[in-house]
Order: structure tokens, then C-alpha cells, then sequence
């Protein structure tokens, strides 16, 4: 067991990080004063790792859509129960997600701590599919898929995508599609688990009030060794260009919904932290809250308080975007357009820059401030192979010249625009 | 760490609540006005978002945000919403605590300056609200009302507690309706002002690492220089059962339908109707979760929810069209078995610990700490202490879970289905 103790000097706090035994990353911050604690246990598997290979594969496997959120329902159903009802038994909220590149299970109590984690990292190690329950999940998933179908503010995004990029996995729904779905069986869910459930992929994560010790007595007790066996996943190539300029659909919605985005190459490590910091900086200098922009076309009405720009980021995709309701998102994107070319002539005002870099490094110590934000911020940060207290500093470090050679480097035309026009009511 | 809890009348219907938890990296300070619902809700929505973008010492949004950005992202929001028959107007202000400020600034107290600026001394022009500002929040109003839509389990729900508490304040939307708001002038919005700082109950609720010491003063001061003439919030009612049960039907052209059914009670023991609807339908161990999601497979998400004030229980699905009058037969029937007593101890721990558990974490979140203390002072019946919650909680016998969902009586049938446009009462 290797481990290895991460501190902030500039929050005053520390955590530990540690490579178990069995293959897992294990992260532990103890929070004092808390009455909550809060463990998540993921795994770096989303719905964009639908092509891989293992070094028991002869050959790159590719799989329908959907499976990794298929999985997620799935695994709370045990042989014997369900793990809510274990859960239940001790007051505590579980819950658990599936992202683009990564699927996470997870509970909060504030009281039998050892006895939840033992729940959470038994049935996340402890599959059980039938023909009969795997089945049965369809019609589930088929409706949440369907929920998604009506949500204007979902369809603006996974239109967007789509019109980004032309392969990337990215551009297909979470839950997959009611057809990708409904290939899905047993022996497809024991496959895909086997390969991306392996704790080497894997990260656990815990903040709050719990004791350190008797959470590695839990770990060493739970967690069933694997073998490291190579796990590559590939994201198909795809062209520097955006697949479609604009793409546009019809929805009960009060205003049309927009979403410009910024097609840029992959970024993966700390590279990708930094240049997610730079973005963001960018951004918020260029048409944030303060901006001539934003206070331009909020009193001409163009925009609202939903206006927003900030960076889509994860394992395969890097992505500015800017979106929110407008009157005219045509015109908007326009103008988003013509302040970054301008920007990129004139110079950011560098006045403007040090005022976002406070407000970053505000944004930034805020996310320290509840146990929930704290452990998925740990795993999160292992996934993206850097330490949690690692974003403090990469933003401190971020300078103007940074951010104008980002900017220099943008082409605003690579871009895709998505609207939501309102259906007649 | 203990809590330090203190509320204190400054003003006439004017309270202070601090709460200082040393676990926390921010502090946040909100007012919130208190008054009936009436038709004087548009101009109130309006005037609170008017109250957020600029102030007399920061004359433009641009500068107000500037200035906030500054204070390393401190933010400044307006909320409306509706609780019982009360409209519930707040301005708060969030910001990190002064430990985290890189070069000393006494960051809390000039936030804190800034809220009361922006309620005390806001920008007018003439002695007005400037016109076009005043006709730009109320455009953002008018669509905020109309983006109810995006969201169809929101819809759904506002549609059903229209039909169930009609005639009654709490069926009037938060927001108003856009006619009223269309209606707001400069002199109209003057005078809702006025009403605000001088005739409306105030709630000032401050949570964070501070002692707010000194606080209490400062706005004691900004108060008595008005001349307050209250009148006492009149008491919220219970709805009436009606006579026969309200079927409402609204399609649109969407791909899963809304089920929301009412129940009323005239039961006034908050502590069983907790338990009674976390047994129900209020968590993942609940009959609703189990049986109608997890067993029948009926619904994507089904649960119930508890207006306390209002004596009403709702039950909310998300369904494939199919299934809707099956899935309203098998909601009744799950609260029959309850009435019958088919429940098991165990299922009434769950719920009892789930409960406990949801209580002790609200503990851990400055948000949490200020929703509970705003609904224990709207609800006199729900102890501030979260531990007397939880006493009270723990005190709930069998009996009392059968008494309470023996008391429901079905109101109100909501359903959306998938069609053409159209209202069926």
C-alpha cells in the first residue's frame, strides 16, 4: 500500500491518497466539525468508452451505446436484495451517476459510516444480471431516455454535439438510444463490467466525518485484488472540423435555447486542467458578468441571467462553449464571435484578467466547503491524474499571456451552433 | 463544533438570525420579505430582481458585478418563491470567509454593505426606477413564467396545485401572471418598494464561519430610519377537501406523460405526516420506490411530497401513457396498504432513519442551515434544533402512520399526456 499525503498550503488542509493493495486509489479527507460523511466509489467508464481492448482482446471491441448507464442501474439489484434497501436500513442517501467518461456510486450518512461503505463496496464488486432483470431495466431506462427527449435545456446540448463532432462517442445520449438499448443483454453488461469494473480503474473517494483507519479496515476487508490487464479505450479519430455549422429543433420552451461551441483537440493530465483554467479565465474576461459584452446585450435584451460561457471537458473532449435563452441566437452568436476576434486584436483588458483570477481562486476555495463537492472533487482529480488541491494552484499560475495565446490560437469559425426554437403553444 | 444560534428582533417585524458553524469557508447573509400571496406578486418578482443588478453606490450592473467579481466572486441573487400562502422575496449575498482573502480585506462586512445598499439605497432616477431597466426585468419575468414549460415534472406539478388550492393565495404563481407583470410601471413598482422595506415582515437569516458581530446593528440602523407599519402575517391555511375529486387533463405534443395526484388532510401533527410520507413515497426503501418504480416497473420516478402548510400530500410519476391509469390505481393502493397497517417495523425504521439521517446532514451545508431555520419560522411546528427534529421524529408510533394516511382524502388529478394542444377540465 503506497501512501501519499496532499496538502494546500492555501487552505491549510490536507488529505491522503493511496494506492490500496488491491488495485484501487483510495482518497480520505476527513473533515472536522462535520456531521456527514460522504464516499463515492467510481469507475473511469462513461458513455464514450463504447471501443476498447484488454491485453486479453485480440482485437478493438466495440459495443452498443448505453451500457455503461445500463450497468449503473443495474448494479444496485443484488442476488439477495436490493443495495437502496441495504442503505435504507442505516438512514443513509445513496444515488449514483454516469457521465460522459466516468460512472460513480455513492451514499451520505451521518451515522454507521463502516457499515455503508462495506454496502457500497460490496455490491459495486458483486454484479448480478439475469435474462429476467435485465429485461426488465429496458422499459426503465426507456423512460428516462424519453424524459430527456422533452427537456429542451438536454437537447440543445446533445444537439450541439452532435453537430461537433462526427465520430466521437460523445455526441450519443448518456442513456444511449431506445434502439441502442434494446441490444443490450446479460453477457454484453458481465463483459463490459469485467473489463472497466477492474480497480485499477478505479477510484474511492471519502470527506467528512468518518475515521481514516476504520475506512482502509473496511477496504482491506471488501476489495477483491485485480489484476492490472491493460485497459486501452479509443476514441475514434475524428476531423479538426465541426460536422455541422447549425442545427436547429422545435420544443415547448418560453424562449429559444442556444448553444455555440468551440471545436478544439483533446486534451488529457494536468494539460487539460490548465488549459480548462485558461478557458475559463478567457471567458469570463471576454463575456462574463462585468463584461462591455454581457452589460451590452442584457439592457438591449438580447440576453438573460442564463447566459453562461465555460468549458465542456472530459476524457476525448475539450470544448468552450457559450449558451443560454435568447430572443435572436443567431445574432448573439454573431456577436460572441465578432468581441473574440475583436479581443484577440485589441487585448483582453488586463485589469479585467486579475479581477477573474480572483474570483477563480474565490470559485475554487468555495468548492472546498461541503463533503459531497469535496469527495467527488478527489476522484475527479484522480481521474484526471492530478490532486485535488492541484487546481488551486494551476489557476494561480495561469498569466494574461497564457490566456491571449489561447485566444490567439481560437478559430471562431470551427463552431457549431444549436437552437431550440419554441413549438407554437 | 457546535452551532451558535441567535435570533433577535431588531425592528418592528423585523428578525435576525445568525448561525456561526467555524467548518465553513463562506458566509452568506439573506433577507427575506414575507408576505401574503396576492396579486401584488408580479410587482414584488419584478422589484426583487430590480433590487440585484445595481444600487445607488454601483450605478450600472457592470460595476455592481465588478465589484463583486473583486470580492473574489461574491455573489449577489435574488429568489422568489411561493411557501404556503405566503410569497417569500429574498436578496442574499454569499461570500468566502475573510481567512481565505489574499491580502486582508474585510471582505464579509463590504458584502454585507453591498446587500444593504442595494435594499436600502437602490439607483433611481427622478426618484424611479429607471424604465428601461424596470422594462428589461420585466421581459426576464415574463419569460421566466413562460419557461415553466422546459421543465415538464415542474409544469406538472404548478398545473396540479392550480387546480388543487384554487381560490386560495398558494394557487397564485410565484411570479404573477405575465399580464400582471406586463402591467408593473415605474410608480407601480415605487410603491412595491416602499411596502417591501416598510410594511413587510423581514427574516434576516446570516450562516458561516462568522460571528456576525455588529451585523445585527447595522441593519437594525437601516430599519429605523423608515417608518415601519406592519400588519401581522396572517396565518396560512389548510386547503379544503373538495366536494368531489378534480380531474384535470392537458396534453402536449411529448413523449412521456405527468401523473400528479393530491390528497388533503386536516391532520395538524407534522412529525407523523413526515414519517407517514417518507413510508409512502419520500425515499428509496419508500412503497412508491419499491412497488410501483423498482417491482411493477410502472414509472421512471415516483414519489411523494409534503406541503405541510397546506395540509396536502402530493404524489408525482413520470409514465409511459400506456400506464398512466395503472399507475394512478397501484399509487392509491400502496397508500391503502398503509391505512390497512401492511407495514413492517423495519419499513418504519427505514423511513424514520432516512428522515434523521437527511436531517443531520442539512447541518452541513450553509444552505441547508438557512432553508431550516426560514421553515422552522414559517412552520412554528418544525423545531429550529435539528435534534428536536429528530426527537420528534423517533417519538412516531405505528398508530400515528396509520391515523395520518388514514387522513388523506383524495383532491386533484392532474395528468400530460401526449397529444394535441389542448385543456380538458
Amino acid at each position: 500500500m503506497k501512501k501519499e499525503v496532499l496538502t494546500s498550503s492555501r487552505l491549510g488542509e490536507s488529505c491522503t491518497r493511496i494506492k490500496h493493495d488491491s488495485g484501487l486509489t483510495v482518497c480520505l479527507y476527513p473533515m472536522k466539525g462535520f456531521s456527514s460523511a460522504f464516499a463515492i466509489f467510481g469507475t473511469r467508464y462513461g458513455s464514450v468508452d463504447t471501443t476498447f481492448k484488454t491485453n486479453e482482446d485480440a482485437d478493438l471491441i466495440t459495443v452498443p451505446e448505453g451500457i455503461a448507464h445500463y450497468l449503473e442501474h443495474k448494479l444496485f439489484e443484488g442476488e439477495e436484495c436490493n443495495a437502496f434497501e441495504n442503505f435504507a436500513k442505516t438512514g443513509a442517501y445513496s444515488n449514483a451517476f454516469t457521465s460522459f467518461d466516468s460512472t460513480a456510486y455513492h451514499f451520505s450518512c451521518s451515522d454507521r459510516f463502516t457499515e455503508n461503505l462495506h454496502t457500497l463496496l460490496d455490491f459495486v464488486q458483486h454484479p448480478f444480471f439475469t435474462d429476467e432483470n435485465v429485461q426488465k431495466e429496458q422499459g426503465i431506462i426507456a423512460q428516462e431516455i424519453k424524459i430527456y427527449l422533452d427537456d429542451p435545456g438536454w437537447r440543445v446540448f446533445f444537439n450541439g454535439l452532435g453537430a461537433v463532432y462526427h465520430n466521437n462517442p460523445v455526441r450519443i445520449d448518456i442513456a444511449g438510444t431506445v434502439e441502442s438499448i434494446a441490444q443490450i443483454n446479460k453477457e454484453l453488461l458481465y463483459r463490459c463490467y469485467k473489463t472497466f469494473y477492474n480497480l485499477n480503474n478505479m477510484t474511492l473517494a471519502i470527506a467528512g466525518n468518518f475515521d481514516p483507519d476504520e475506512a482502509l479496515a473496511v477496504c482491506d476487508e471488501m476489495l477483491e485484488p485485480s489484476k492490472d490487464i491493460g485497459l486501452r479505450t479509443v476514441v475514434p479519430d475524428e476531423p479538426r472540423e465541426v460536422k455541422e455549422k447549425r442545427v436547429t429543433q422545435k420544443l415547448y420552451c418560453a424562449l429559444p435555447l442556444f448553444q455555440l461551441a468551440f471545436k478544439m483537440p483533446e486534451l488529457t493530465g494536468r494539460e487539460c486542467v490548465r488549459q480548462y483554467m485558461i478557458w475559463n479565465i478567457l471567458l469570463d474576461t471576454a463575456l462574463g458578468s462585468f463584461s462591455p459584452f454581457y452589460s451590452k446585450f442584457y439592457d438591449e435584451g438580447l440576453i438573460n441571467d442564463t447566459f453562461s460561457a465555460s468549458v465542456f471537458k472530459g476524457r476525448g473532449f475539450f470544448l468552450p462553449i457559450v449558451g443560454g435563452d435568447s430572443r435572436d441566437p443567431d445574432r448573439i452568436c454573431e456577436e460572441v464571435k465578432k468581441e473574440l476576434t475583436r479581443l484577440k486584436k485589441d487585448g483582453l483588458p488586463r485589469a479585467d484578467f486579475d479581477i477573474v483570477k480572483k474570483m477563480t481562486y474565490g470559485d475554487l476555495v468555495g468548492g472546498f466547503n461541503s463533503v459531497g463537492s469535496v469527495a467527488k472533487g478527489m476522484m475527479n482529480a484522480d481521474f484526471g491524474g492530478i490532486g485535488v488541491f492541484d487546481g488551486l494552484d494551476i489557476a494561480a499560475e495561469v498569466t494574461y499571456d497564457d490566456v491571449m495565446d489561447a485566444l490567439c490560437g481560437l478559430d471562431a469559425e470551427n463552431s457549431s451552433l444549436s437552437v431550440i426554437e419554441p413549438l407554437e403553444r | 463544533m457546535k452551532q451558535i444560534y441567535n435570533r433577535h428582533r431588531i425592528a418592528d417585524e423585523v428578525y435576525f438570525t445568525s448561525i456561526t458553524d467555524k467548518k465553513f469557508k463562506v458566509n452568506s447573509i439573506t433577507v427575506n420579505f414575507i408576505t401574503e400571496m396576492t396579486h401584488n406578486a408580479a410587482e414584488n418578482a419584478v422589484l426583487d430582481r430590480m433590487l440585484t443588478k445595481c444600487c445607488e453606490k454601483y450605478d450600472t450592473m457592470a460595476k455592481l458585478n465588478r465589484r463583486l467579481s473583486e470580492l473574489y466572486s461574491a455573489g449577489l441573487n435574488y429568489s422568489v418563491i411561493s411557501y404556503d400562502d405566503y410569497q417569500v422575496c429574498s436578496l442574499s449575498a454569499n461570500v468566502l470567509d475573510n481567512r481565505y482573502a489574499l491580502e486582508g480585506e474585510d471582505i464579509l462586512r463590504e458584502t454585507a454593505d453591498i446587500l444593504l445598499g442595494c435594499i436600502f439605497a437602490p439607483y433611481l432616477e427622478n426618484g424611479a426606477f429607471p424604465e428601461q431597466s424596470l422594462d428589461i426585468e420585466k421581459q426576464n419575468q415574463i419569460d421566466d413564467n413562460d419557461s415553466e414549460i422546459n421543465d415538464k415534472t415542474r409544469y406538472a406539478h404548478f398545473k396540479a396545485l392550480e387546480t388543487g388550492f384554487t381560490g386560495e393565495p398558494a394557487a397564485l404563481r410565484w411570479g404573477g401572471t405575465n399580464e400582471e407583470v406586463g402591467a408593473v410601471t415605474a410608480k407601480t413598482a415605487m410603491n412595491a418598494y416602499r411596502r417591501m422595506i416598510s410594511e413587510t415582515r423581514a427574516e434576516i437569516i446570516c450562516v458561516g464561519e462568522s460571528s456576525f458581530d455588529g451585523l445585527d446593528k447595522v441593519f437594525a440602523d437601516a430599519f429605523s430610519k423608515l417608518e415601519r407599519r406592519v400588519k401581522p402575517l396572517p396565518e396560512s391555511k389548510i386547503s379544503p377537501l373538495k366536494n368531489e375529486v378534480a380531474r384535470v387533463n392537458e396534453n402536449l405534443d411529448i413523449e412521456q406523460s405527468k401523473l400528479v395526484m393530491l390528497y388533503k388532510t386536516e391532520l395538524r401533527k407534522p412529525y407523523p405526516l413526515i414519517v407517514m410520507k417518507g413510508l409512502y413515497g419520500g425515499t428509496e426503501s419508500s412503497k412508491l420506490f419499491l412497488n410501483v418504480r423498482e417491482k411493477m416497473s410502472l414509472c421512471y420516478y415516483c414519489y411523494a411530497g409534503l406541503l405541510y402548510g397546506k395540509g396536502t400530500v402530493n404524489v408525482e410519476c413520470g409514465v409511459a401513457p400506456e400506464n398512466i391509469g395503472k399507475t394512478e390505481k397501484e399509487c392509491a393502493n400502496q397508500l391503502g396498504e398503509i391505512v390497512k397497517g401492511n407495514f413492517t417495523d423495519e419499513e418504519l425504521e427505514f423511513a424514520k432513519l432516512y428522515i434523521i439521517n437527511s436531517y443531520r446532514s442539512m447541518n452541513d451545508t450553509v444552505s441547508g442551515i438557512g432553508g431550516k431555520c426560514l421553515t422552522s419560522i414559517l412552520t412554528p411546528e418544525l423545531d429550529v434544533d435539528v435534534e428536536e427534529r429528530v426527537r420528534g421524529i423517533a417519538a412516531v408510533t405505528r398508530e400515528e402512520i396509520i391515523e395520518a394516511a388514514a387522513s388523506l382524502k383524495l383532491d386533484t388529478v392532474f395528468t400530460l399526456m401526449p397529444g394535441e394542444k389542448e385543456a380538458d377540465e
